[in-house]
C-alpha cells in the first residue's frame, strides 16, 4: 500500500526556496520530496513521502527544524558575506596583506600598554645579558667551577694515613690490635 | 507515460536537464516549459516500481539544485 505524503507549508517570506532545498537534501535518503509554490505564490509546499522501511513518525518536525536551521545559516551567511569577501580579498592579495600587517604593527607599538612596554624592555635587557654571557669563552671560568676541590679547600682534616687508620680501628676494637702490630712491623 | 512537473521559481532548467542526462539510460525523457513549470514527460521506464523511479528522479533534481548552490 503506497504511503500518504506529508504536506508541510512554509511562508515564502520567511523561508527561501534555497533554505528549503538545503533541508530537502538532508532528507533525500529518508523520503521522496516534491516542492512547489501555492497558487497565490505566498507559500512553498513540501510533500514528503517516506521511503519503504522508513517511519513517517516525527518526519515533519525534523524537516521543519532542518529548514529553520538552513534559514538561520543563510541569514548569517548573508550578513557576514561582505566581511568574508573582504577577508578573502586581503588573504589572497599579498601586497594588501603586508600593508595591513605593517599598519597593525605600528598601531600595536603606539597603543601599547605601559606595563607590557616595561616588561618587554626588561626582557630585552635580560636577553642582551644572556647573549653577552654566551659570548664569554668557557676557559675563563670566573666562578672557578673547573678547579678541583682539593686545590680550592686543601686536604680534608680527617684524611689519615692508612697505618693511622688501622690504629684508630684497633682502638675502637674494630680489628685486632695484634694484627695491626704485625702489619706495622712489616 | 508519466509526467513530473517542477516549479520554475524553485527549480532551474539546467538542473532538470542535467538530471535527465544522467537518467537517460533508464527511460525516455521529454522536457518542455509551460508557464511557470518545467514539464518532464517520461516514457519506457526500465525500472520497477515506476513510482519509485519517479520519486528518485524528483529527488535527483533536488540534489542537482543543492549541488548548484
Amino acid at each position: 500500500m503506497p504511503k500518504m505524503p506529508i504536506e508541510i507549508v512554509f511562508d515564502s517570506k520567511i523561508f527561501s526556496a534555497d533554505a528549503i532545498l538545503g533541508a530537502c537534501h538532508k532528507f533525500l535518503a529518508k523520503c521522496f520530496i516534491t516542492l512547489e509554490h501555492s497558487e497565490d505564490g505566498k507559500r512553498i509546499i513540501a510533500s514528503l513521502t517516506a521511503r519503504e522501511g522508513v517511519s513517517a513518525e516525527g518526519l515533519e518536525d525534523e524537516f521543519r527544524a532542518e529548514t529553520l536551521n538552513y534559514a538561520v545559516k543563510q541569514k548569517i551567511n548573508k550578513g557576514s558575506a561582505k566581511i568574508r569577501d573582504q577577508i578573502f580579498h586581503i588573504v589572497f592579495n599579498p601586497e594588501r596583506l603586508n600593508a595591513l600587517g605593517g599598519q597593525l604593527q605600528t598601531e600595536l607599538e603606539t597603543k601599547a600598554d605601559p606595563d607590557s612596554v616595561k616588561l618587554s624592555a626588561r626582557l630585552e635587557k635580560l636577553l642582551e645579558e644572556i647573549e653577552s654571557e654566551e659570548s664569554m669563552g668557557y676557559e675563563e671560568d670566573p666562578l672557578g667551577i673547573a678547579v678541583p676541590w682539593e686545590e680550592k679547600h686543601g686536604m680534608p682534616g680527617d684524611l689519615l694515613h692508612p697505618v693511622d687508620q688501622l690504629k684508630r680501628q684497633a682502638e675502637n676494637n674494630l680489628i685486632n690490635i695484634e694484627t695491626v702490630k704485625e702489619i706495622v712491623d712489616c | 507515460m508519466s509526467t513530473v512537473e517542477f516549479d520554475k521559481k524553485i527549480f532551474a532548467m539546467k538542473a532538470v536537464k542535467s538530471a535527465v542526462k544522467d537518467y537517460k539510460d533508464f527511460a525516455n525523457f521529454d522536457v518542455t516549459e509551460r508557464k511557470d513549470r518545467i514539464v518532464v514527460k517520461i516514457d519506457n521506464i526500465d525500472y520497477e516500481p515506476k513510482e519509485v523511479f519517479l520519486g528518485e528522479f524528483g529527488n535527483y533534481v533536488i540534489h542537482k539544485m543543492s549541488v548548484r548552490q
